[in-house]
């Protein structure tokens, strides 16, 4: 599956290559297929080929065994609002690439991390969702971001970023969850959502065959009483670090995401509070660190200030626990597997020390 | 006795905890009384039960340090404002100084807070709600109890770049002789309400408010005393009255010099070492 990650050089070329010279407007090439077909481009559809998909990349090894080529993958899914005010944001997200992968990954090392940077809108735009795969190359990431299809204009409150956490739940396969972590997902909104989920909608943007790819998912859900939307955040927090990144919206969102709500000024900074989230969640970035990190990736201080308090209430190394708990190995590049199916690598590149166990000295402290 | 001295890896000075220290325990952490390991000062200390909260207590050190900030610039800008006369406002009585955070072997890296409080001693310290419940007061006895809670709402409410505090009566002690009130519910407040909304500041403090009416309410006693009826209809008439600390302190004030004349204060006069305010003792 191949070697190649993400690097400033390749998306410098993908851009030129694709016509993407311009800050602004850079989904003229989405925009203008929706006008031809009246569809959204395959490559962000969420109705095709309806399940994302995060995978350990392997590469076959001459002994008919599979060889890990980068590390575990770690899906990172971000989902952000397209209407009104934050109509430019695909433009915003396409400047800031560079930044969120190598910041992000700075912040998970070992790993292979697999973007999918969607952006939602209203129940009464034409498109509600936009959902690409996960990708890791510069080129496939900057493909399927000029080909998004933003509502921009307009718009009204509340919103239906409701969808995306449903896809996020139930319509993502990823290797994180198979082996007991969990992979990212970020909410960006200035605005409240809908309270509601209903399956005409889900049909619409997921395609009829939604209720097919949620049973090969393994979610075989009767229609008719299928998991509502508090269920469905509930569900969403259990499959993934979930995190609202609210522009003025923390009071709607306060009920759902508890803990879990970073106030934010503007877009302006997105990749460096997700890396400082993930970092965080990692137990990379230590609490004394947090605010420093901030700075140093030039983050203004009213932003850090509005932000700081909820991100140190994140729980600290929230990962690692589910690693500790679930006894996770997590692969790195060079272990080798039985079968392309397996969890488990029969060749371990370097030998795992293993979690440590917890001191029992001072137990009643 | 079993104990444990906590070294602190900032080379600050160790601290001694037993098992018969602990205060409180609550589903994230445990509060013990403990003591300095030389100076046997009485230190209050929190223990996080998951390193997963390690980011709380440092966003509560950090807090407790804006907050002691804010304050000092508050009694600055008074003192600018109407020249020094001697009296201070001591916002920084209402809340613990965060002397110490950090992680330790001994914790198994779960981060250890220590909390001491401005002039005075924890061991004059009791949970407020343990005193409400054991025993009924006079109103006179009340007033100044509710003058501090008030005074730490009008702190919240006048420090503008300060949070808004969803208040816990379960989390405030007070050192009765000394007519203190401190409140150390702060990592609760950034565990449930970190990512609160400043628009909500208004209903906050209304509610506040009226909650400290209420516990008020609920703890006098009456004996007939002089005033007392006319502070208990004050209360009430007021609960759901104000929306801001300040005004709510200002008027509050107003009404009990009206009342009992000059005996309280809302700020502390401190010229001569007399503390003016503590004619009336629970």
């Amino acid at each position: 599956m191949g070697r190649l990650v993400f690097s400033k050089a390749a998306y410098e070329t993908s851009r030129k290559s694709r016509g993407v010279t311009s800050d602004k407007d850079v989904t003229r090439k989405g925009e203008q297929h929706v006008r031809e077909t009246g569809k959204l481009p395959p490559s962000v559809d969420p109705s095709v080929d309806t399940l994302r998909r995060s995978m350990l990349r392997l590469d076959p090894t001459e002994d008919g065994k599979w060889e890990v080529t980068v590390g575990c993958p770690m899906d990172i899914e971000t989902s952000v609002d397209s209407t009104g005010s934050m109509g430019d944001n695909v433009d915003r997200a396409m400047s800031a690439l560079p930044r969120t992968y190598e910041l992000c990954s700075a912040m998970l090392p070992g790993y292979d991390p697999q973007l999918a940077l969607g952006f939602f809108g209203d129940v009464c735009d034409k498109f509600v969702l936009n959902r690409p795969q996960f990708e890791m190359e510069a080129d496939k990431i900057v493909g399927y971001l000029s080909e998004m299809n933003p509502e921009r204009n307009g718009g009204d409150t509340p919103e239906d970023p409701q969808y995306s956490m449903f896809a996020s739940a139930y319509l993502t396969s990823a290797y994180t969850n198979k082996i007991g972590l969990k992979g990212y997902y970020f909410l960006c909104t200035d605005a409240p959502m809908h309270g509601t989920i209903s399956n005409d909608t889900l049909e619409r943007i997921f395609g009829e065959k939604v209720w097919e790819a949620l049973k090969d998912n393994g979610y075989d859900f009767d229609p008719l009483c299928r998991p509502d939307l508090r269920e469905t955040i509930e569900d969403l927090k259990k499959n993934k670090h979930a995190f609202i990144l609210s522009i003025d919206a923390e009071e709607f969102y306060q009920r759902y995401f508890e803990g879990r709500i970073i106030p934010l000024l503007s877009t302006d900074y997105l990749p460096e509070f997700e890396s400082a989230i993930i970092g965080i969640t990692e137990g990379i970035l230590e609490p004394e660190e947090v605010e420093k990190y901030l700075e140093s990736k030039g983050v203004s201080s009213f932003d850090i200030k509005h932000a700081i308090h909820a991100l140190l209430a994140l729980p600290f190394g929230a990962q690692r626990e589910l690693e500790q708990q679930n006894k996770v190995y997590i692969p790195k590049a060079g272990d080798i597997f039985e079968n392309k199916t397996d969890l488990v690598p029969t060749i371990k590149r370097e030998d795992d020390a293993g979690v440590e166990p917890e001191s029992e000295s001072s137990a009643w402290l | 006795m079993i104990y444990l001295v906590i070294n602190d890896p900032n080379g600050n000075e160790g601290i001694c905890i037993t098992p018969r220290d602990l205060l409180a325990e609550t589903d994230n952490y445990k509060l013990y009384l403990g003591r300095g390991e030389n100076s046997a000062d009485a230190l209050l200390c929190r223990i996080v039960k998951s390193k997963a909260q390690n980011g709380i207590m440092y966003a509560e050190k950090k807090l407790l340090d804006e907050l002691s900030e804010l304050s000092q610039n508050l009694e600055q800008e008074r003192i600018a404002k109407q020249g020094d006369d001697g009296r201070k406002i001591h916002y920084d009585w209402l809340f613990p100084v965060c002397e110490q955070s950090f992680s330790c072997d001994a914790t198994d890296n779960r981060r250890i807070n220590t909390f001491s409080v401005l002039d005075a001693s924890w061991d004059k310290f009791v949970p407020f709600l343990k005193l409400k419940n054991g025993t009924k007061v006079d109103a006179k006895s009340a007033a100044w109890v509710l003058g501090r809670f008030l005074k730490l709402q009008a702190f919240l409410d006048e420090s503008e770049n300060c949070r808004s505090l969803d208040f816990n009566p379960d989390m405030v002690l007070i050192a009765p002789k000394q007519h203190r009130l401190v409140y150390v519910g702060w990592f609760d407040e950034l565990l449930h309400g970190g990512d609160r909304s400043y628009s909500h500041c208004d209903l906050i403090s209304k509610l506040n408010i009226d909650r400290m009416f209420d516990a008020i309410l609920s703890w006098v006693e009456k004996n007939d005393t002089e005033g007392e009826d006319e502070f208990m209809s004050w209360l009430k008439r007021f609960t759901g009255y104000f929306n801001n600390g300040l005004e709510a302190h200002v008027a509050y004030y107003e009404f009990l010099d009206a009342l009992w004349g000059k005996g309280y204060h809302p700020f502390t006069f401190n010229k001569d070492g007399v503390w003016k305010n503590v004619d009336n003792f629970v």
